[in-house]
């Protein structure tokens, strides 16, 4: 449903054709999009704070 | 003035501010593709220093115009979704590939060798120039099909008439038009942000692109007489004069000042120039959202729906522009302050 008991969502579709290639198009760069930022994330992470960097950011 | 007009008034505005803030950064990235010379590195540093943290919320005024349109007039945005689905989509790869791309590029791959930190760099910031070029592009063409008459709705089924209206000459040309705005206004921006050889580099930038943009302009006229009297017609009535002399006069007052070196003025009247272009553009547009089958009243939502848009809308504002205002103050105030002191 589109909106409850008004639109069925085959009723609200567009009547072009393509919806599955571009839903599956924009999935996919999202999904492109999204694994290449947990690499970049991956690499600015330092990892977890050591007891002795606990100790000097405490001091 | 009716709802309908009022609320299309308010949709126009929204768009001139998302044309004036957001096509600068499409221009930055415009000339980010184009970044050439000696100073490469340097001018691609300053376009990523102007735009930094603000440029992705200028997408908000966009965002603003689609609510204001299918809240509003739903069934023109019923068939611009259906008439211009390609180009509205690419729009849509252009803005996320734009954005992504400008967010990676500026991370660094630490455990990467340099080389291949080099290479991602370079191929994320390819994305954002190509992306940049593309998507002010596209706007300008959906522009073209809605003012052309190429872009049917006949009992609800919209139909294209000679051709994809979106690829039509005319929509072509504005689609080219747009992207030397974008280009122009970036530059003159960029101008007022760099010192010494790079802001040299900008002002031959804002000279090439606002010759494109006067040349653009020229070609335009009898390509509209021909393709879009209707149009023309309308751009030449009592109404528009003052709206069309004043965007004469801002873009040779802009092109005079850069000449001069007289940058701030550039700038501002750089400014008026687009203002005025689209601003003449909606009066000669009007009372069409798509031209000639789709007018604010036949497309509109109930007045109670419109009534009630206007009503939120101070209140929506009052978000807004105080945050959007501390945005800025926060982070461009430091290019701001030393030219205040000169």
């Amino acid at each position: 449903m589109v909106t409850y008991q008004i639109m069925r969502t085959s009723q609200g579709v567009t009547p072009l054709g393509g919806v599955g290639f571009t839903f599956f198009g924009f999935s996919l760069i999202y999904t492109a999009l999204g694994v290449t930022l947990i690499f970049l994330l991956r690499g600015l992470a330092t990892g977890a704070p050591t007891a002795k960097d606990e100790a000097s950011h405490v001091a | 003035m009716s709802l309908e007009a009022a609320v299309a008034g308010v949709a126009l505005i929204a768009m001139i501010t998302y044309a004036v803030l957001a096509g600068a950064d499409f221009g930055g990235g415009v000339w980010d593709l184009f970044a050439s010379g000696p100073r490469r590195d340097d001018q691609r540093a300053a376009i990523a220093k102007a735009m930094g943290p603000v440029w992705e919320a200028n997408h908000v005024w966009l965002v603003f115009v689609i609510v204001l349109l299918f809240s509003g007039f739903p069934i023109a945005f019923n068939a611009l979704s259906i008439g211009l689905f390609v180009p509205f989509h690419l729009v849509l790869l252009g803005i996320i590939l734009r954005g992504a791309a400008f967010v990676f590029r500026s991370y660094s791959l630490r455990a990467a060798s340099l080389q291949v930190q080099q290479v991602f760099t370079r191929r994320w910031g390819y994305v954002f120039g190509v992306a940049s070029v593309i998507t002010p592009l596209l706007l300008g063409m959906c522009l073209g099909a809605v003012s052309s008459g190429n872009l049917r709705v006949i009992s609800g089924q919209v139909r294209f008439e000679g051709g994809i209206p979106w690829l039509a000459p005319i929509s072509l040309v504005i689609a080219a038009l747009a992207l030397a705005l974008c280009a122009y206004l970036a530059a003159t921006y960029l101008i007022l942000e760099t010192s010494g050889a790079l802001r040299e580099d900008f002002r031959r930038r804002a000279l090439y692109a606002g010759t494109a943009v006067v040349a653009l302009a020229v070609l335009m006229l009898p390509l509209l007489a021909v393709e879009a009297p209707h149009l023309l017609g309308d751009l030449f009535q009592p109404r528009a004069w003052p709206v069309l002399a004043i965007g004469v006069v801002s873009a040779l007052v802009s092109g005079w000042a850069l000449w001069q070196r007289r940058f701030q003025l550039a700038r501002v009247s750089a400014v008026i120039q687009i203002v005025a272009l689209l601003g003449g553009w909606g009066l000669a547009q009007y009372p069409y959202i798509i031209y000639p089958d789709i007018t604010l009243t036949n497309s509109a939502a109930s007045q109670g729906t419109l009534a009630f848009l206007m009503i939120s809308l101070p209140f929506g504002l009052a978000l807004l522009i105080p945050s959007l205002y501390l945005l800025f103050r926060v982070f461009k105030a430091g290019t701001l302050e030393p030219e205040r002191g000169r």
